[in-house]
């Protein structure tokens, strides 16, 4: 069995959860890869400071499609802060040597062996942290 | 190897040492290829042995590095049917190809002129045209494929007109493969008054190429696409144009005379190779074009068609759809599948040991263009085998079982 794609990243890559477009969203965030062409869109609305409503469409891999459809399962309904320390975490997990709670999220944590793999992993949540950052 | 023996992949493999170092299965030649061992060593002697700057020295070593240097000047103009005097070493196809935009087009271009590129030129095939055009203010014009992704010679003969300056061409598409019919393109140009450079990057392995019988105007190509190290290329440009083509580079080797004031400046080649060139990356290249007169291009070229075609068979087998039809075809494939990407194919081949491209191959609008993000690739070389095609189609069997 390969290491990067975990049974649980299949799923969600063959089946990604909250994959739907949502053009009356309140805010829609471009998580785009011009290096490989992954292309997809972020749609949440922010509702008492919690991020409601998240969902995600486009095009990419089986490992950046995953990511973001557990980008929406487990970020969807947080608190904004909430939401942003899970973000920063997951990303130092990827790229540096943070560890995470969640089991699911944990996943990704074989990322680090694939040097040419992490930008899959990491483009629906650089592109949430982007955001959250901006407006902190 | 004599050419009535039969092909024995075996004693290939052996002259390549990254075999034996790192065990694999390298599908992506189109990018560059591994090294015989001859070209490794004529490196390390180089440096073990008869390290020196050229033009320089009167000592021994220097003169030897120069004669050397001259020499394998020699051995690959031979190699495309030049003369000596009508190729400079650069810095690789890219870099030629620079040289020829800047050197010479950027200085001819008047109003009304036109730059024609095929739609699939690789970046280094198009981006010094787009930017010779957009500082001259003429246009770039786009000539597109058929749907076999081919290129239609009665189009292109309406295309190129005689407002048409150059036509920059790839000999050999590093996306789809297709050799397209440059013989006619180029003889068509001429009619029209204009030059044509001719993209060899994935051309000199698969088949023999003679400069003189093709009639091109300019010929780049890379010496790491073709057994030789990464480093140095190739520019051949016909005498008349090389007289007229002015240095972008300039400094020490290139000048006649220099004052404090102004300088004079060489004849070609050595106008346009200002200082100390890629000496050791140059007598490399030289054993590699060595290398592959000893094993015969036809018998590469040979061999590497008939990878091809087995795994063409094989992708379209698998359910994988193979870019393009051309007339005819080097040793590269492009193919997708409409629910698997490229870069989890790659991944999941890699994790088996075998090396293969995805991506845009450098060649972004002409993907976009097809309504593609990146395709999967590979292409072939002499020392692929068939045993690795056969490994090649269980790998897409396991990535079709792990992914849909
Ligand atoms: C058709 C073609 N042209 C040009 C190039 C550029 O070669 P280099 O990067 O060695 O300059 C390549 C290399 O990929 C190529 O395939």
């Amino acid at each position: 069995m390969s290491d990067l794609y975990h049974p649980l990243i299949l799923k969600h890559s063959r089946e990604p959860l909250h994959f739907h477009e949502r053009k009356d969203a309140e805010i829609i965030l471009d998580a785009y890869n011009p290096i490989c062409g992954d292309d997809y869109k972020i749609y949440l609305d922010l509702v008492d400071d919690h991020l409601e409503a998240l969902s995600f469409d486009g095009y990419g891999c089986a490992v950046s499609k995953a990511s973001a459809s557990l980008l929406a399962q487990k970020l969807g309904g947080k608190s904004r802060g909430e939401a942003h320390k899970q973000l920063q975490r997951f990303l130092e997990m990827v790229t540096g040597s943070g560890t995470m709670i969640d089991e699911d999220l944990a996943v990704f944590a074989m990322a680090k062996k694939y040097p040419g793999r992490i930008t899959c992993v990491t483009l629906a949540w650089q592109a949430l942290d982007e955001f959250l950052s901006q407006h902190a | 190897m004599s050419e009535n023996l039969v092909w024995d992949v075996d004693r290939i493999r052996a002259d390549f040492p990254i075999f034996d170092r790192t065990p694999h299965i390298y599908l992506d030649n189109a990018a560059t290829t591994h090294k015989p061992a001859s070209v490794i060593k004529a490196i390390t002697d180089f440096y073990e042995m008869h390290n020196a700057n050229v033009h320089r020295g009167i000592y021994h070593l220097g003169s030897a590095a120069s004669q050397r240097y001259a020499e394998a000047r020699s051995t690959v103009a031979d190699f495309i049917g030049a003369q000596a005097s009508e190729i400079i070493f650069t810095a690789g196809c890219t870099d030629s190809i620079n040289l020829v935009a800047f050197g010479l087009i950027d200085n001819k271009l008047s109003e009304g002129d036109t730059i024609v590129c095929l739609a699939s030129e690789h970046h280094a095939n198009l981006v010094p045209w787009q930017e010779v055009a957009r500082r001259n203010n003429v246009q770039l014009k786009i000539l597109h494929l058929t749907d076999l992704l081919d290129l239609d010679l009665t189009q292109a003969y309406s295309f190129i007109d005689r407002n048409t300056k150059l036509v920059a061409i790839a000999h050999t598409s590093n996306v789809t493969g297709a050799r397209y019919p440059i013989e006619e393109v180029i003889a068509h140009s001429h009619k029209m008054g204009a030059m044509v450079l001719v993209d060899a990057a994935q051309a000199l392995l698969s088949e023999s190429v003679n400069v003189q019988d093709l009639g091109a105007d300019f010929l780049a190509f890379s010496g790491h696409k073709m057994l030789g190290p990464t480093g140095c290329g190739v520019l051949y440009g016909r005498p008349e144009h090389l007289e007229q083509m002015q240095a972008i580079r300039f400094g020490g080797d290139m000048i006649r005379r220099v004052e404090y004031d102004q300088s004079t400046f060489a004849a070609a080649p050595r106008r346009f190779e200002a200082g100390t060139p890629p000496i050791a990356a140059v007598i490399g290249l030289a054993k590699a074009v060595d290398y592959i007169n000893r094993v015969g291009v036809k018998a590469i070229a040979d061999h590497s068609k008939a990878l091809t075609v087995a795994a063409q068979e094989l992708l379209t087998e698998e359910g994988f759809a193979v870019l393009g039809r051309p007339k005819h075809r080097g040793p590269i494939l492009s193919f997708s599948h409409s629910r698997i990407h490229p870069h989890d194919l790659a991944s999941i081949l890699d994790e088996r040991g075998i090396a293969i491209r995805a991506g845009h191959h450098c060649a972004q609008p002409f993907l976009k263009h097809l309504g593609l993000m990146a395709t999967a690739r590979v292409s072939f070389s002499l020392y692929n085998t068939h045993a690795e095609i056969e490994s090649l189609g269980e790998g897409l069997r396991h990535a079709k079982a792990l992914l849909l």
